[in-house]
């Protein structure tokens, strides 16, 4: 789309600048400090460094057997599967922290176990992305190399890892970036290792008190993941097809992988319940707050997901008009607690000011990463279509309506399930944000600070409950949508 | 999809009108409300905040408001910024080590005499400083369950190679019971041994987490044998799930204290309401609801008569200090450095 790219779009300088409203806040009150110990951040960079690479060449490699695995099912078990896959990625760190150090005993601290937790934590998500991939890019390859009978290990070598190296590159990146900026796992899985760079703007803040000195390391942080995402995400703009499931698409080992995965990581899920369940009249009398509390949270995600609809929109918009995806799509790691500080600072501390609070740090913390999981290589396979609508004079929003989000749906709406999720089971940036509003995700927090880890456990199923019926919800809406639309064409 | 748009932008102004009027209506602030910050879980349902509203409400002509503070240290950053339009009445939930980080910073209204009866460990707080009352406090120590085999009487038995990873304790870093503990070690021991000590804790400890919350979850999940936590925790165990099975330990050395403050800034906008509400928070009756609630000592002594709490032994304390910022990030250097020298 070379011809049709604008030098500047307004549209995309005010996008960037929404993404960017923490920084701008943090510049705002704060100077930067660089008299930092080098030696220090070095130190915490070489571990966060380490940590994230190994983990996200496992995760990244073990995600594409699992994936074949799941190709081996079919529905509803397909689409179960894949809902419990994200299992890992909807409960708290620290159930995730319990239930490994229950699976691996005695749990070897240091590097290896960081790694360990973290493969845990993420291969599940690491094989959705990559099931979804899949689905979007393979088409009927699969299909045609198995009639043509090239054997499963030529079209792995020569058909599948040249189609899918974008998107496996993407995983591993996004992998990276997750653990690279994790808290919890390297303090409590660490040993020597455990200090990375997060840990360390933490300390500026919770020992020397000095916020300069933290967002200057946040800066940092940053920059670097910018700049890594920048460099290695390249844009790859082969077409989308429709999918044709294959045989060689498909590997009983990875489904036995699967099983085992799901199994282990399920099962001690399923045994803290099993454990928890002696609180269960505790549950059943906080009842009352815990119903109060959903409702909180389900009025502001009307509102978070109304928001990134809109978001969305006004991206694809710049992005058919522009040419260019947006740049905010590289901010991918911003430090929730900074995020959450700066929004703490500048907004008051009433109903409605968290409701603005909530949703403007969750759709800018949550956002780019997700909209790079799920949305932008779908985008990305566009750029012919739209180029030639460009060309037949057809107008930005027509094309934006009619050809682009028409084609998307699926992504759009696994991106908005991700979307939920994150926003059901979130306490941390809500914590930092000092809201008032009763969430279900503040409430396990507070189960968690104060001895109730079994109200936590029951919780998070709820939790898993409140999501199963609020994806339900959102696809009844757009049955009803749908209907609504073709009324008003006709 | 332009009418999907539209159905979408029509739900969403709507909604948002509805919750901009309500607003209005609900978030008028009284001028007799006393805005307290304090931790969510004083605030919540099973905390001590409700039940000390209610009350508080009952018996004075003021309206009680708790804000959620996410963190002492950015509450008290957020004060720093907004100087005279600062809106906190009340800080609660303060510690030692926040007295003294935020002494430079924010300037705080000085108390009359709210208690003539605190018990003497607390007293010694208000010798230094009259600025900041302190509601409840807890000796530190390490917990375990009855059947742990192995004898504990002090801070070198914790180094018995039984224990060898099987003690889930806190980064000093980012947990203010894990800066505690390092503390309680610089405090009890010449700093060589200190030192010493320290690199052979390392061995010992099954990890560090980040918070309060980490550690004990571990021990809970029996992952590790012991948990540095506060004397009373066993108190909620037998409480709330009838479990009699965990014990504080008592040690030959003194124990560090955890004490809870609660400061009215000089910004302060209904300050004769924050003194009232700190004058009720020092009465019985509120120290009885802390001390049920917060599962925390009361600092006045009648408070706890006849209830579970006074069967806990109160071990030997430490004195209570307030130590300079200096001094805490030498003692965090050593302790980095110790971890760090530590390998893989």
């Amino acid at each position: 789309m070379k011809a049709f790219k604008q030098p500047f779009s307004f549209i995309s300088a005010a996008l960037l600048c929404y993404f960017l409203i923490p920084y701008l806040i943090f510049l705002k009150y704060f100077n930067l400090d660089f008299n930092l110990d080098y030696a220090e951040a070095w130190w915490a960079f070489k571990n966060s460094s380490l940590q994230a690479f190994v983990t996200a060449v496992i995760v990244t490699g073990l995600s594409i057997p699992l994936s074949f695995g799941v190709f081996t099912l079919k529905n509803p078990w397909f689409a179960l599967t894949q809902k419990l896959l994200l299992l890992p990625q909807i409960l708290p760190a620290l159930f995730s922290i319990l239930i490994v150090f229950s699976m691996v005993d005695p749990f070897p601290m240091g590097t290896t176990g960081i790694i360990i937790i973290f493969t845990v934590m993420h291969l599940g998500f690491a094989t959705v992305l990559l099931t979804a991939a899949t689905q979007e890019r393979m088409g009927s390859f699969g299909l045609i190399a198995e009639v043509y009978d090239v054997g499963r290990f030529k079209f792995y070598r020569r058909v599948y890892c040249p189609l899918m190296k974008s998107n496996l590159l993407t995983i591993f990146v996004l992998v990276f970036i997750f653990c690279f900026a994790s808290f919890s796992v390297p303090l409590v899985a660490g040993g020597g290792r455990g200090t990375n760079l997060e840990v360390l703007i933490y300390e500026k803040i919770f020992i020397n008190q000095n916020w300069s000195l933290a967002w200057t390391l946040n800066l940092l942080q940053s920059f670097f993941i910018f700049i890594l995402s920048y460099l290695i995400l390249k844009k790859s703009a082969l077409p989308k097809v429709d999918f044709e499931d294959s045989k060689y698409m498909q590997f009983r080992l990875g489904r036995v992988g699967l099983f085992i995965y799901l199994a282990l990581y399920g099962g001690g899920y399923l045994m803290g319940l099993v454990k928890a369940r002696g609180a269960l009249a505790q549950f059943q009398a906080l009842l009352p707050e815990i119903i109060l509390a959903t409702q909180h949270t389900l009025k502001i995600m009307v509102f978070y997901i109304l928001i990134n609809i809109l978001l969305l929109i006004t991206w694809v918009y710049d992005y058919v008009k522009s040419g260019r995806q947006n740049s905010s799509r590289h901010l991918l790691a911003t430090s929730t607690i900074l995020v959450g500080f700066s929004f703490y600072l500048l907004i008051p501390e009433t109903s409605l000011g968290d409701y603005f609070k909530i949703i403007l740090s969750m759709t800018i913390l949550f956002f780019p990463p997700l909209f790079r999981s799920f949305l932008e290589k779908p985008l990305d396979q566009l750029d012919s279509q739209i180029l030639t609508c460009k060309i037949f004079n057809i107008s930005t929003s027509k094309i934006v309506f009619t050809v682009v989000l028409r084609q998307i749906k699926k992504p759009i709406f696994l991106w908005l399930s991700f979307l939920t999720i994150w926003f059901l089971s979130d306490f941390a940036i809500l914590k930092s944000l000092g809201v008032r509003t009763a969430t279900v995700g503040l409430m396990a927090e507070s189960f968690l600070s104060s001895y109730r880890l079994s109200l936590a456990y029951l919780l998070s199923f709820y939790i898993l409950i409140v999501w199963v019926f609020t994806l339900l919800a959102i696809y009844l809406l757009k049955g009803v949508f749908g209907v609504i639309n073709k009324k008003f064409a006709s | 999809m332009k009418h999907f748009i539209f159905f979408l932008a029509l739900i969403f102004s709507g909604l948002s009108f509805f919750y901009f009027n309500k607003e209005d209506k609900v978030n008028v602030v009284e001028d007799r409300t006393i805005r307290i910050y304090a931790s969510a879980s004083f605030v919540a349902k099973w905390g001590p905040g409700p039940a000390l509203k209610e009350l508080f409400e009952k018996q004075n002509i003021f309206k009680v408001e708790f804000i959620e503070s996410p963190d002492v240290a950015m509450t008290l950053q957020k004060l720093n910024f907004e100087k005279q339009n600062a809106s906190a009445d009340l800080i609660l939930g303060l510690d030692q080590f926040d007295i003294a980080r935020s002494a430079a910073k924010i300037e705080w209204r000085t108390l009359p005499a709210l208690s003539d009866d605190m018990i003497s460990e607390v007293a010694g707080a208000l010798k230094s400083q009259n600025q900041f009352m302190p509601y409840d406090w807890a000796p530190m120590t390490f917990v375990g369950r009855q059947d742990l085999k192995v004898q504990i009487d002090q801070l070198d038995d914790l180094l018995k190679p039984e224990l060898k990873g099987r003690i889930a304790l806190q980064d000093p870093r980012t947990s203010s019971p894990g800066l505690q503990l390092l503390i309680w070690i610089f405090e009890t021991k010449p700093t060589e041994q200190a030192i010493v000590y320290l690199k052979a804790l390392m061995k010992q400890a099954h990890s560090f987490s980040a918070g309060w919350s980490g550690a004990y979850g571990l021990f809970k999940n029996k992952q590790a044998d012991l948990v540095f936590s506060y004397v009373t925790s066993p108190i909620y165990h037998v409480v709330e799930e009838h479990d009699s099975s965990f014990v504080s330990i008592e040690m030959k050395e003194a124990l560090p204290i955890q004490i809870e403050f609660a400061g009215i800034p000089k910004t302060c906008k209904n300050c004769e309401g924050a003194e009232q509400f700190l004058r009720f928070m020092a009465s019985q009756e509120a120290q009885k609801i802390i001390m049920n609630k917060n599962y925390m000592l009361p600092v006045i002594e009648r408070a706890k008569e006849a209830t579970e709490f006074d069967a806990i032994k109160v071990y030997r304390t430490l004195p209570i200090k307030f130590y300079d910022q200096e001094k805490i990030e030498k003692w965090i250097n050593q302790w980095t450095e110790i971890r760090k020298n530590e390998g893989l």
